[in-house]
């Protein structure tokens, strides 16, 4: 295969850099349009420079530049300024997952030391009872619309009236844009890998690593200026984060917000992106309603020849995909070509059938350490089945390769991580003695440099929405219960993708004398319990009872490895 | 609200009939997923005229779970 040609830009040397080039090269171009209060609204690229450069202002004023600040909200252009401003005054950021329950948020806002919370009125509202509970935190800031006369606490201020504050400091001279510098190494940004404080490791992230992966994203992927997107995964997954907001904007593209997943589709066919970044799970759905749709219509023969007689035309160099499937490619807005795609495995299939439609659907790999991008397959010249070809500036290699080439991917390069946040241990585990990171995914490397994922040495399980469910967050849960003894939770194979099960060995003496359906019934209502408080892609839906403890190692951990 | 929500299943997700059942699970055992689920949603609230929160789909758990969500909001508006 010919060698890739990754594009050329330039390397970025802070975050600042980042928000000052975009605005300065795209200036009154919308960056995001959204809704708020009902209302479509645009912010531009103008837009970004001026509230990152008052947010700025406003926090050093306010004694939290270089502070640890937290931040939880919907997409919002205010949570991208605040991400950005914090780093940008020589802060660290810690984005939340907004589907984490109040008690855990506090718990994150604790274990970080935070000073500051940006959030939006939902988890304003959610966290109130805690905020007596967490000694340091000094401010909390409400991203998005909220009635100033609900404010009632002195430590709760409005995120607009930060920026007016803002500006006023720049305009009266007592904060000068563009003079902060800080080293580009320092820790400046924590992402926690899931729910709970006592299971979930911090990634720490610094700003090179950022600015790295923001760069090399750009040179890997072929969108420009023109490209329209729909925002639609949540914003603090770094898969979004660096690639659809951070390096889209370095791009100069324009993201619309999706306000809810309710209208994904919706706002696709409205919105008429140009490209989309998504997890498989979206894929999958929308494969599913393309063909519930040709088939509701009869026409399921019609279009599979047309797909056979498309795909052969175009070996000849024609392409008549517009034509033949304008109504497929009109439900989604009539623009779209090309999906990148990532977070978890997808069927091959699916990859075949957006293809023949004409829309090109791009597959990567990354990780959270990694921040995130290993490898992404280049437009035009993609290999079915995998993950892409090593990212520019990231070394990976295979370690001690089985007869079949396979082993485990250890990378190494300028978007690395740091280390897992207080947690020596676990960091050490992490790099081998020579520094590279050990991804815990298992696959091979072609001859022209495209990764292959086979397997995975993790516990983790992946959902089909691209999130990382961690067995041990949901056994920490499920050992709560009086009738259960022994959990451990796996992800099985099921028709329709990963299952998640839990496998419970019960408290014999708490259960007392009931029969086998009983007692499934009594530990599935313990399951749905938990459930409740869940997230959907956590959700245990598979329960299977034990008659005997689990084989365990010396140290009284499961053997999991027996377990698949 | 079960028959109505029920033919919905079958109609926009064609789900077998005879699984269909209050206590059956959304996920688990009709295979249906978020978005699919979100999408669902989305239709009821035009059927209906009514605003179900984002948050609400987290707790949709069974057949049950969603047609008393239902039920009380169409009561109610």
């Amino acid at each position: 295969m010919k060698k890739f040609e990754p594009r050329e830009f330039k390397r970025l040397l802070s975050v600042e850099e980042l928000v000052y080039s975009a605005a300065e090269r795209f200036g009154e171009k919308p960056l995001y349009s959204y809704i708020e209060d009902k209302e479509k609204r645009t912010f531009t690229y103008n837009d970004h420079k001026r509230c990152f450069d008052a947010l700025r202002a406003a926090l050093i004023n306010m004694g939290l530049g270089g502070k640890t600040v937290s931040l939880c909200s919907d997409q919002h252009p205010d949570w991208i300024t605040t991400f950005l401003s914090v780093i940008g005054c020589g802060g660290v950021i810690v984005p939340l997952d907004r589907e984490l329950q109040a008690e855990q948020l506090a718990g994150f806002v604790s274990i970080t030391e935070s000073e500051a919370l940006f959030v939006s009125e939902r988890e304003y509202k959610m966290l109130l009872p805690y905020f007596d509970t967490l000694p340091l935190l000094r401010t909390v800031v409400i991203i998005g619309a909220h009635p100033k006369d609900e404010v009632a606490d002195e430590k709760v201020v409005l995120f607009d009236d930060l920026i007016e504050k803002g500006e006023k400091l720049i305009a009266d001279g007592a904060y000068v844009p563009g003079t902060f510098r800080a080293d580009p190494h320092r820790l400046s940004c924590i992402l926690f890998t899931s729910g709970t404080t006592g299971t979930s490791k911090g990634v720490m992230i610094s700003e090179y690593n950022i600015l790295f992966s923001i760069v090399q994203c750009c040179k890997m992927v072929s969108n420009d200026e023109h490209d329209v997107f729909v925002s639609v995964l949540p914003i603090h997954h770094t898969f979004a984060l660096v690639t659809n907001h951070l390096a889209m904007s370095h791009i100069g593209a324009t993201s619309f917000m999706n306000d809810s997943l309710k209208h994904t589709f919706k706002n696709i066919t409205e919105v008429k992106p140009t490209c989309l970044i998504l997890v498989p799970l979206f894929l999958e759905t929308m494969d599913k309603k393309i063909w519930d749709n040709v088939k509701k219509q009869g026409k399921e023969k019609q279009v599979r020849a047309l797909m056979k007689a498309s795909n052969a035309m175009r070996k000849t160099g024609i392409d008549m995909r517009k034509t033949f499937f304008s109504g497929i490619l009109n439900a989604f807005g009539g623009n779209l070509d090309r999906i990148i795609v990532g977070g978890a495995p997808i069927d091959p299939e699916i990859l075949r059938d957006f293809d023949a439609f004409g829309i090109t659907v791009v597959e990567g790999y990354g990780i959270t350490e990694c921040c995130p991008l290993i490898s992404v397959n280049p437009l035009k010249q993609r290999k079915f089945g995998s993950a892409g070809l090593i990212a520019d500036g990231l070394e990976a290699r295979i370690a001690e390769p089985a007869e079949t080439g396979d082993g485990e991917i250890q990378v190494r390069g300028g978007n690395v991580f740091m280390g897992y946040y207080k947690n020596d241990a676990a960091t050490k585990e992490a790099f081998t003695e020579d520094g590279w990171f050990r991804t815990g995914d298992i696959g091979v490397i072609d001859e022209d440099g495209y990764i292959f994922i086979t397997g995975r040495k993790k516990n983790v399980i992946i959902a089909s929405n691209g999130k990382n469910v961690y067995p041990e967050e949901l056994e920490e849960y499920l050992l709560k219960s009086p009738i259960i003894k022994e959990a451990a939770v796996i992800g099985r194979k099921g028709d329709d993708g990963i299952v998640i099960t839990a496998l419970i060995y019960p408290d014999k003496d708490a259960v007392g004398d009931i029969d086998e359906k009983e007692l499934y019934e009594k530990i599935f209502s313990e399951i749905n319990l938990i459930n409740k408080g869940l997230p959907t892609f956590k959700h245990i839906t598979a329960l299977e009872i034990r008659d005997s403890e689990f084989e365990k190692t010396t140290t009284r951990k499961i053997k999991r490895f027996l377990l698949k | 609200m079960y028959e109505e929500f029920k033919q919905l299943l079958i109609s926009k997700l064609e789900i077998d009939p005879e699984q269909i059942k209050p206590e059956a699970q959304l996920a688990n055992d009709l295979g249906i997923n978020s978005l699919e689920l979100a999408d669902l949603v989305l239709y009821c609230e035009d059927k209906y005229g009514i605003e179900i929160e984002d948050d609400a789909l987290q707790s949709f758990i069974t057949v049950n779970d969603v047609v008393e969500y239902l039920t009380g909001l169409v009561e109610n508006k």
